[in-house]
């Protein structure tokens, strides 16, 4: 298949950018998205120009590098597929794609398609951690997990940290990425004891990272190629005020103690 | 009170707000459209109850004040939450495609202004007279003394095609509001889980229903003379 690629080029962080218009002939249908950018590459590069930048790494759809906006939704058309496992099947010829960079003041661009998103280690170094005692191992039995907690947890362990639901979101907001890091730790005993300056320290640091609110569009839930649930957001607001209003919170700024 | 501060400037906490002031409105909301739908049982009933609430000024100035302070309140979240959102996304998408939002959430910050401008009018037709080609302020066929014209008042300004025409429009718009309000404000106040999703929604529904019904059957019927 033939396609046309309008692709967002950007030399740097505080460089202008502009769209450029490629075709790119011969794609296969078994092709993933990144091996049909793979191919253009080789041909800028024959050329003489610049290739086109995009973050990847494991191209199985676990590591979370990669991502972009392909025709105004990150990651593409397909419900759970992250930009790699993305097949060029899932496309016709002819088409004419728009690829562009997720968008938001916290991802600033880095070059073409790749973004900072240092946000998301700053929100995790700021509460995604449990203390634990060093020393002698714990009895195994010891902390008995609820098997529906366990699952929830897990579930929102899930998260790759890609950045799609910020990508998504009309109001830029890391809520669901937040969130789930929140649920991840707060659903399991091991998370209880920090859990309540974790919802608080995590909110605050992803205000002060400049992402946007929730207005319950539901977008990020529906662009999460792990399928991070909506209700985690309902759960951190839940913790956040219960931490706020029920007790003195502790922030610490990520000074875990333990 | 550093806490509240902290918490009221955060993006969770500006939300709780909205949700707390927007189920204070609610609920005024109800108990609004409840006893205006005395105006069925006719100018008797309609005006007693508007003179049974006047001789509870110790309940009716603390719900007036409680609810001006919740729309302030509502409003200076929203604006705060809006400037900060505009910034998180300063250069727009080329294309965009939306997967989940609906015209309820997406006309959310349309809505509201209109729904303020129409409480304006309301209450300068309806509380004050300002806005009413006749106000009377005392019921002419009344038995006690000081009965308010609720009823007169109400049917002077609903009988008019515009004006009649007018409220529903309006009501209908709330009512786009209040769906996505109410599904909203369960998700912010942390009520629902995943299985609650649809409990949250079906809720959302049913009250936006009754205050919106309830509305456009009083003013439908007034416009079409059913009662007067």
């Amino acid at each position: 298949m033939n396609l046309t690629l309008n692709v967002w080029r950007q030399k740097g962080r505080t460089a202008a950018g502009a769209f450029e218009k490629y075709p790119v002939n011969d794609v296969s249908d078994h092709m993933s998205f990144l091996e049909m950018l793979d191919v253009l590459n080789e041909k800028l590069t024959a050329e003489g120009k610049d290739p086109v930048a995009f973050e990847h790494d494991c191209r199985e759809g676990i590591c979370g590098s990669c991502g972009f906006m392909i025709d105004g939704r990150p990651h593409g058309p397909m419900p759970r597929t992250t930009v790699c496992q993305l097949h060029m099947r899932s496309f016709k010829d002819g088409d004419e794609l728009f690829l562009e960079p997720f968008r938001a003041s916290a991802f600033p661009i880095l070059k073409d398609l790749v973004v900072d998103r240092g946000a998301f280690d700053r929100i995790v170094q700021a509460g995604g951690y449990v203390s634990v005692n060093t020393g002698s191992a714990p009895e195994a039995n010891s902390t008995p997990v609820p098997k529906t907690a366990a699952d929830a947890s897990f579930d929102n362990a899930a998260c790759i940290a890609c950045g799609a639901c910020v990508a998504a979101c009309p109001n830029g907001a890391a809520m669901l990425f937040t969130s789930a890091k929140v649920a991840h730790l707060n659903l399991l005993p091991q998370g209880e004891p920090e859990r309540y300056e974790r919802a608080t320290n995590m909110v605050l640091q992803m205000d002060k990272e400049g992402f946007g609110h929730c207005s319950w569009h539901g977008e990020c839930a529906e662009a999460c190629p792990k399928g991070i649930p909506l209700a985690s957001i309902a759960r951190m607001n839940g913790e956040f005020t219960v931490a706020n209003l029920l007790r003195s919170p502790h922030v610490s700024g990520g000074d875990g103690g333990g | 009170m550093s806490w509240l501060l902290t918490f009221s400037r955060s993006t969770v906490g500006a939300k709780v707000i909205m949700a707390l002031t927007g189920a204070a409105m609610f609920g005024f909301l109800i108990a609004h459209m409840a006893g205006n739908l005395l105006v069925f049982w006719g100018a008797a009933y309609h005006n007693h109850h508007a003179l049974f609430l006047h001789q509870l000024p110790e309940l009716i100035w603390p719900a007036r004040i409680g609810l001006v302070l919740a729309i302030v309140a509502h409003i200076f979240s929203w604006l705060n939450l809006r400037a900060r959102s505009a910034a998180a996304r300063p250069i727009p998408y080329k294309v965009s495609k939306s997967r989940a939002s609906t015209l309820y959430s997406k006309t959310m910050g349309y809505t509201g202004p209109i729904i303020l401008i129409f409480l304006v009018v309301h209450l300068l037709q309806l509380t004050t007279g300002t806005l009413h080609p006749n106000y009377q302020f005392q019921s002419g066929g009344a038995i006690e003394a000081d009965t308010p014209a609720a009823f007169e008042n109400t049917v002077a300004i609903l009988s008019q095609p515009l004006w009649g025409i007018f409220y529903i429009l309006c009501n209908l718009l709330l009512g786009l509001h209040l769906f996505h309000g109410a599904y909203a404000m369960c998700r912010t106040l942390g009520l629902s889980g995943d299985r609650q999703q649809g409990v949250a929604r079906a809720l959302a529904a049913g009250v936006t229903a009754t205050i919106v019904g309830g509305n456009v059957v009083i003013a439908a019927a007034i416009l079409a003379r059913v009662v007067n």
